[in-house]
């Protein structure tokens, strides 16, 4: 509301109820119709349709649903508001309401989350006190517009604007080469995570990360009869979940990422690879002699590229998916022969 | 005052979820309602139909990644969003959502229920994931279980191993780049040619899921909730298939997936004025179709059993989860809160018969795999003054392996010969864990928030070895916070936390292990000094900080920094992971018609570890002595002969470290009231640069295929990597005509664009031998994405309750 239009609102609710008062017409007051909730006729009477803020947009909502005996009136959220609605003599300047949500004197978040815990105690959450968000300082009306019909948050096409107004890191990640399908809404913030409080780390839904994973990628929960021990710890080891620029959604690339765990191991798993290990490259052409190991080097060439026949392959842990090019049970297998992974 | 919440939408991609609720967005200026009936229209839901088309000018699996927008040609936009139900007086109410209705991508919701009673929902979902368009592969078969050689493929019997002779050489077949040099050679080559011989096929997969749920007030603060969820999928994902070992031959092949997950939910709540309290199932059902799926083998005769690999997809399992949690307010300052989780997940699939002619000893059915998880945490808040808040929770998780443990007799890549004896080491976790925090106002908007966290890892194995080579971790972290509010235009936060984590004693790996007697397997030489990142040591620092800034009504900035450090002391493995992000966001909004979203965000991340390349062979045989140091000299390559110094020798050790660099930018604009208020535009430009760079320093030996020669291992210097790069720019582009006040026209222009190089890819597919560019595996052909794609889209629009 703009300041011109507050003041002469203010000067015409001042004038107004000098005027009642006079007049000893308190009851038309009473009187005023009631938009949408019960009891909003002292408030809609100024905060009507012509108001820059939509109140009366509430309607639209859960929260406007009168026929439901638990459906609140302003007053329920923000509290009685006496002098808000009649200011005091003298006083220069209106006061806001007791719990403002939004704006300049805005409530302490826990004022203004006691109002809503008041019925939305329990259920998701039941673990909101003490969760990082709370303990942050975080209000609910930080993700949540109660006077909208669409609360961005609780659309799945626009929740993620809702938390990457905070989560900046998480928005660049989901614009990554390999993501998740959260820009293009099939996977929302809240599919993983509980904002409000949660048992499992970083607000997941779930008690630990893998069981969360599992709710879309239940093949890979198993329990198989080779693990792989990184796997079955926690997915994170080897993934990142927002966005990663190495496929699919790995937190660094492969065959580092797996020589994290495997760089120590002979034959190959501790190898150096490198850009001479590329075809063409120099590990390559360092066995120029075109023949197999033993006595016999016998020269022979390739007749498509011209160069000799080499026992020095360029390494396929560096092609495509590396390791798991054969590698490729790394979640596990259940295959009488896939302790290596390779079934 | 305007939120910085409001900010960037950053869905170019997604032209058609935007439909609908965009379009609900807006309100024609020139059509604003006034009186009685602008209550009507804030106070009752308006229901919207969005009917039209969109063209995409051009083929692309990765830009229809997701979207289902792949290939090019016409699609229909379809999206609603309908409400109805008993008007402001009643309880009953009604809506419908679908979203993307003529994709691949659609999606369709709908509730109804007597609010305060009773509430039905039920939902259909589709998503895919186009994979790749550029996947080639020689294998007949591909989209079903049974892969087969073309014909004209020869007979496996004509596929002998290698001898030595320079023909033969050619036609070695677990060398699979010599059927392509052996075409029309004479001496017994094959005169097939694998690359000529690919063919395309398109990669993806689909998921349909649908969904019902109900719930109900039973009286004040009692519900009941139940819910079923039902998931298909379908398609195919690439999948690297090993045929005959490491002396054998691999291939990436399409794995056919069809696969069902249904999921189960139910549960009672109870919410007082003191106490609230919730106990519920979980439980979810995977069933895979797809079973054993065999590969026909192209290298030589027999490297394979029966010259079939025999691969079994993921096997059925099932998890049961029983949960409680709830709540106590002692007094409006303190309350304890619980929640806890017990689960049974059980896999009990039949295992594939063992190949015939194998000397394979499986000694059960099935693996008869279960695990018991539990979790439990518990939480007790209190606000002690009124300044001062305290919280203390403890949370414990046990994953409890409960899988017997068997002695298995098999061969690796369904090879033939002798079995190796394995047994299974189901692996168990339990994690404790202490949080205390502390958290005080300093008054005029400023708090500070002091962390401990202590959490004891301890992982073990029912079985007799363990693979875990350092039991149990214990991680100490201290957090502090500082928050400031200076007025109401500018607040900010600064958090640091620092953690240390050891390890109880880590088992170092032996360099020269002793092989037990076969058919145990033979032991694997190991390096000493290196740790397993996350079993290892660990000291980690991160700090955050953000800055909010609202300037005026119309102009609103936010900055933040965040750092991360991890680093290992472990003289070899990872040594560092860090990074830096950098964010800036800002919100103009110059006038009541136009306004403008901006932001941009910065992410340096780097990861280096530190190794030296072992050995397998004989120790003790020196045949040229070795000498280490710069320069490198070459040492005899006598079968299998080591330095003795080569777990020493610095000429060994090498290094890599690999970055990310990225940046991201976003700029959106929005502009109401032209046209006397009839026209909106809408424009959103989307660009993100990332850069990969990777480098390796040091180097090992190779040999120069010269083995009789006192120089058959030479040195060769490690290389770095072209740097990775992917840049994507999407831009979209938007107008909305009114035509009256239900109805209006958007006409949607979007352009996305890739451009990406990656060595992975590029190096293998573009090389002069293509997709045989690695001697034993026969690539896919799969390039790096690219594309360059336009869509344009029209809609009609329309409003009414």
């Amino acid at each position: 509301m703009g300041r011109p239009r507050r003041i002469l609102q203010a000067l015409a609710a001042a004038a107004g109820i000098c005027f009642f008062l006079n007049a000893q017409s308190s009851l038309a007051a009473d009187a005023r119709k009631d938009l949408v909730l019960n009891g909003d006729a002292k408030c809609t009477r100024c905060h009507d349709e012509s108001d820059d803020f939509p109140v009366l947009a509430i309607g639209q909502t859960r929260h406007g649903v009168k026929a439901d005996g638990r459906t609140p009136s302003c007053t329920s959220c923000h509290g009685e508001s006496d002098h808000h609605v009649n200011k005091p003599a003298g006083a220069t300047e209106r006061p806001k309401p007791d719990v403002l949500f939004r704006g300049k004197g805005k409530s302490h978040a826990d004022a203004q989350n006691g109002q809503c815990l008041t019925c939305h105690e329990g259920g998701n959450r039941t673990l909101w006190a003490g969760s990082r968000h709370q303990t942050d300082g975080l209000a609910c009306t930080s993700c949540h517009a109660v006077h909208t019909p669409r609360d961005k948050v609780l659309t799945k096409a626009t929740q993620p604007e809702a938390c990457f107004a905070c989560h900046k890191a998480e928005r660049a990640q989901s614009s990554r080469i390999s993501h998740h399908p959260i820009l293009e809404g099939k996977v929302v913030c809240s599919d993983c995570h509980n904002p409000h409080g949660s048992q499992g780390p970083k607000l997941l839904v779930k008690a630990t990360t893998n069981e969360t994973c599992w709710t879309c990628h239940a093949e890979k929960r198993g329990p198989f009869l080779w693990e792989h021990p990184s796997a079955s710890d926690d997915c994170m080891n080897c993934h990142t979940p927002h966005g990663s620029t190495n496929q699919p959604l790995l937190r660094a690339r492969a065959p580092w990422l797996c020589q994290e765990c495997h760089g120590d191991g002979a034959p190959h798993p501790g190898n150096v690879y490198s850009a001479a290990s590329l075809p063409g490259g120099r590990v390559a052409n360092a066995n120029n002699t075109g023949g197999v190991s033993g006595p016999n080097q016998l020269g022979v060439v390739n007749p498509v590229t011209g160069a000799r026949v080499t026992q020095n392959a360029p390494p396929a842990q560096l092609a495509y998916r590396s390791c798991v090019n054969c590698h490729s049970q790394i979640h596990g297998s259940n295959h009488p022969a896939g302790n290596r992974f390779l079934r | 005052m305007r939120s910085l919440k409001n900010r960037f939408p950053m869905r170019a991609t997604v032209l058609a979820v935007r439909g609908a609720v965009a379009a609900l967005a807006f309100v024609p200026a020139a059509y604003a309602a006034e009186g009685e009936d602008a209550i009507r229209e804030l106070t009752q839901p308006t229901s919207v139909v969005e009917v039209g088309g969109l063209y995409v000018n051009r083929d692309s699996a990765k830009f229809g990644e997701y979207t289902g927008l792949d290939k090019k040609g016409g699609y229909a936009i379809g999206n609603v969003e309908l409400y109805g139900g008993d008007g402001p007086e009643g309880a009953f109410r009604w809506k419908v959502l679908g979203i993307n209705l003529g994709l691949d991508s659609r999606s369709l919701t709908g509730e109804a229920g007597a609010q305060g009673r009773w509430r039905v929902t039920a939902g259909y979902d589709e998503i895919v994931r186009n994979f790749s368009d550029t996947y080639q592969t020689f294998w007949n078969g591909a989209g079903s279980s049974t892969f087969t050689l073309p014909s004209g493929y020869p007979a496996a019997s004509t596929r002998l191993a290698v001898t030595n002779n320079a023909n033969a050489i050619l036609a070695n077949w677990n060398n699979i780049q010599s059927p392509n040099a052996i075409a029309g050679t004479a001496g017994g080559g094959p005169a097939f040619v694998i690359p000529a011989n690919m063919h395309s096929f398109d990669i993806g997969t689909e998921r349909k899921r649908g969904n019902v749920g109900v719930s109900a007030i039973l009286a004040p603060g009692w519900e009941v909730r139940a819910s079923v969820k039902h998931e298909e999928k379908d398609g195919t994902k690439i999948t690297g298939v090993n045929i005959g070992r490491f002396s054998g031959v691999s291939a990436l092949l399409p794995e056919p997936i069809n696969s069902t997950t249904d999921q189960f939910e139910a549960g009672v709540s109870y919410a007082g004025r003191q106490a609230f309290f919730n106990a519920g199932y979980y439980g979810s059902l995977y069933r895979n179709d797809v079973g054993l799926w065999t590969v026909e083998n192209p290298g030589a005769n027999n490297a394979v059993l029966g010259n079939i690999a025999r691969l079994q997809s993921y096997p059925d399992n099932q998890m049961h989860q029983l949960n409680v949690g709830g709540g106590y307010k002692f007094s409006p300052a303190t309350r304890f809160s619980f929640s806890g989780s017990w689960a049974r997940l059980t896999q009990n699939e039949n295992f594939i018969d063992s190949p015939a002619g194998s000397t394979w000893v499986v000694p059960e059915s099935s693996a008869h795999a279960k695990v018991i998880n539990s979790s439990f945490l518990a939480r007790l808040t209190s606000r002690v003054m009124k300044e001062l808040t305290l919280n203390a929770a403890y949370k414990y998780d046990d994953r409890d392996n409960r899988t017997p443990v068997a002695i298995f007799r098999t061969t690796a890549g369904d090879t033939p010969g002798a079995s190796t004896e394995f047994s299974n080491e189901p692996v168990n976790r339990k994690v404790n864990q202490l949080n205390l925090d502390a958290d005080y106002s300093l008054g005029r908007g400023q708090a500070v928030k002091a962390e401990y966290e202590y959490q004891k890892i301890h992982r073990s194995s029912t079985a007799e070895g363990s693979p875990f080579r350092a039991d149990t971790s214990y991680d100490n972290t201290l957090r502090v916070q500082y928050r400031r509010t200076l007025d109401d235009s500018l607040t900010g936060r600064v958090s640091y936390a620092h953690s240390r984590r050891h390890t109880s004693e880590y088992e170092e790996g032996d360099t020269r292990p002793t092989s037990p007697p076969s058919p145990l397997p033979a032991a694997d030489p190991l390096l000493t000094g290196f740790e397993q990142f996350f079993l290892a040591d660990r000291n980690r620092d991160k700090l955050r900080s953000q800055l909010n800034f609202q300037a005026s009504d119309a102009l609103s900035v936010q900055a933040s920094l965040d750092y991360n450090r991890d680093h290992y002391p472990a003289q070899y493995g990872l040594k560092e992971s860090k990074s830096w992000v950098f964010g800036l966001d800002g919100a103009l909004v110059a006038s009541k018609a136009l306004s403008f979203t901006l932001f941009y965000t910065y992410e340096d991340m780097k990861t280096s570890m530190d190794s030296l390349a072992i050995g397998r062979g004989l120790t003790s045989t020196n045949l040229v002595p070795h000498v280490a140091g710069p320069p490198c000299a070459a040492y005899t390559n006598v079968a299998n002969t080591l330095p003795a110094d080569y777990a020493t020798d610095s000429c060994r050790q090498w290094t890599e470290s690999q970055g990310d660099k990225i940046h991201t930018l976003g700029i959106g604009a929005r502009y109401r009231g032209l046209m006397a208020g009839r026209l909106e535009l809408l424009g959103e430009l989307t660009y993100s640069r990332a850069r990969t760079p990777i480098t390796v320093m040091g180097g090992t030996y190779y040999s120069n295929g010269v083995p009789s020669s006192p120089t058959g291992n030479v040195f060769i210097a490690a290389e770095s990597f072209s740097d990775i790069t992917s840049e994507l720019t999407q831009l979209r582009l938007a107008g909305v005509y009114a035509i009256d006040k239900k109805s209006s026209v958007r006409i949607t222009y979007m352009y996305g664009r890739l451009k990406s190089s990656d060595w992975a890819y590029d190096a293998y597919a573009q090389s002069a031998l293509g997709v045989l560019a690695v001697q034993n595996f026969i690539g896919p052909g799969i390039t790096s994405p690219n594309y360059n794609v336009n869509v344009v889209g029209v809609s009609y629009n329309y409003r009414f309750r």
